[in-house]
């Protein structure tokens, strides 16, 4: 056996460590704690586990592994849904309201931002629709901003990185992209780099 | 008898000008609002024929949109305050519609997201290892002779049998005892020699009252180790 197939093999079993871990976890895992776990740099789980959530990605998968900032969680494939449905009974949230969505655009692009900064963008009262995105735990209030009735600053959480699968705020698609009418006619365009089906 | 209609629902005044321009098909510039503005209003006005409510916005952006218009029929001063301009609400309503734009975006991926099912954390039963304790076998010791004492002198065997009295104790009279108990002894006195019988009620009573009179700031309390027995002196005049 040479070096690289020794590599090879090393590898795998932290994949399968990984795996176990993640498992049994079930919650999100951080990077550096899965590299404590097995006694290996955090640069280097880092890289075995995007080649995981890369392995994942095959059809003949129905797991895929999300990362958030710097945590990882095991997760069924969104496309699956209708099968698992089938067996597993689950209290789905129902979609959010086009004035949430709105809201929470605003939110996602201009953080940390107050209700009156977002009540200016949309040109009405938002009040109602930012207590709903607080109880649904997609934003939170971050401080206040010194001004006159020290308003509170609105900013999106982690579970909004992952119900929006992002890995973090920079993968946020590129604002200007909204500006151009392309992108209204025809969202689709601007989306699909995930390669899963809408 | 009124019935309730349902309209499209436009979030706000900023999205029903953005329908409007949409359906005229232009741009958004400041002749497209101006070319907009009755279609604006007729809408309201039928809103208002269909017994809806309108929302207060809905009412101001109709103002401005008519302020708009009448200042566009004035020749242009240059002291202009420019308040409202029409230029404003261009920006205004461009940054609506990325907003808008970026929230339908966010529906789909978010909808999308919605089927990718995580478990919650896991709630594995408990097995946590022991852990290794230090004792010292003489303190072991050491505590288990004096609760052997102790459990002497509390239940010294007494002649069967025996009538059992209820015994009654009052924070005035253990008071009393802690202080001629002070007295005779001279000047310090421990909290288990003021005790006579060991009872359960006693020790409270007694305690509660050497609590009395430590308020009183009439005596003075040591301790030298937890659950060790407590040194009762009595404090002196010079320093009250």
């Amino acid at each position: 056996m040479d070096e690289q197939q020794m590599i090879m093999l090393t590898n795998q079993k932290i994949v399968a460590r990984f795996e176990g871990i993640l498992f049994a976890a079930g919650d999100s895992v951080k990077t550096a704690d899965l590299a404590q776990a097995v006694a290996i740099e955090e640069g280097m789980a880092q890289k075995i586990l995007e080649q995981m959530a890369q392995e994942y990605q095959k059809v003949s998968h129905g797991i895929r592994l999300v990362q958030t900032e710097k945590s990882w969680q095991l997760s069924t494939k969104p496309e699956l849904y209708p099968f698992i449905e089938k067996i597993v009974s689950i209290n789905q949230h129902g979609g959010l309201s086009r004035a949430a969505l709105e809201t929470l655009s605003i939110i996602a692009y201009r953080q940390p931002v107050t209700r009156v900064d977002i009540e200016n963008l949309r040109g009405v009262s938002s009040s109602s629709s930012i207590k709903n995105l607080l109880d649904r735990g997609l934003i939170v209030e971050a401080g206040r901003k010194d001004a006159p009735g020290r308003p509170f600053y609105y900013e999106t959480t982690a579970a909004f990185l992952k119900s929006a699968h992002l890995k973090s705020l920079n993968e946020l698609p590129d604002f200007e992209n909204f500006y151009s009418k392309a992108s209204q006619k025809d969202p689709e365009s601007i989306e699909g780099e995930e390669g899963l089906p809408s | 008898m009124a019935y309730t209609v349902h309209t499209e629902c436009f979030e706000g005044p900023l999205d029903l000008l953005l329908h409007l321009i949409q359906k005229n098909e232009i741009d958004i510039c400041e002749i497209a609002i101006a070319q907009i503005t009755g279609e604006y209003l007729r809408t309201i006005r039928h809103w208002q024929h269909l017994n809806l409510d309108i929302a207060s916005e809905f009412i101001v952006m109709a103002s401005r949109l008519l302020q708009i218009k009448s200042r566009s029929l004035l020749p242009k001063r240059e002291d202009e305050d420019g308040e409202l301009s029409e230029d404003d609400l261009v920006q205004q309503l461009k940054a609506y519609q990325a907003f808008k734009n970026a929230s339908q975006r966010l529906e789909q991926v978010m909808e999308r997201e919605s089927g990718g099912i995580y478990k919650d954390p896991e709630y594995l039963p408990l097995c946590q290892k022991e852990k290794i304790v230090q004792i010292d076998p003489l303190a072991l010791q050491h505590y288990f002779e004096r609760m052997l004492s102790k459990y002497e002198q509390d239940h010294t065997f007494r002649d069967p049998p025996q009538p059992i009295e209820r015994e009654s104790y009052s924070v005035e009279d253990q008071i009393q005892v802690i202080r001629e108990a002070l007295i005779n002894s001279g000047k310090v006195i421990s909290f288990s020699q003021t005790l006579k019988n060991h009872r359960r009620s006693e020790i409270v009573v007694t305690f509660q009252a050497l609590l009395e009179l430590y308020k009183a700031n009439l005596i003075c309390l040591e301790q030298e180790d937890v659950f060790g027995d407590i040194v009762i002196s009595r404090r002196t005049a010079v320093s009250g």
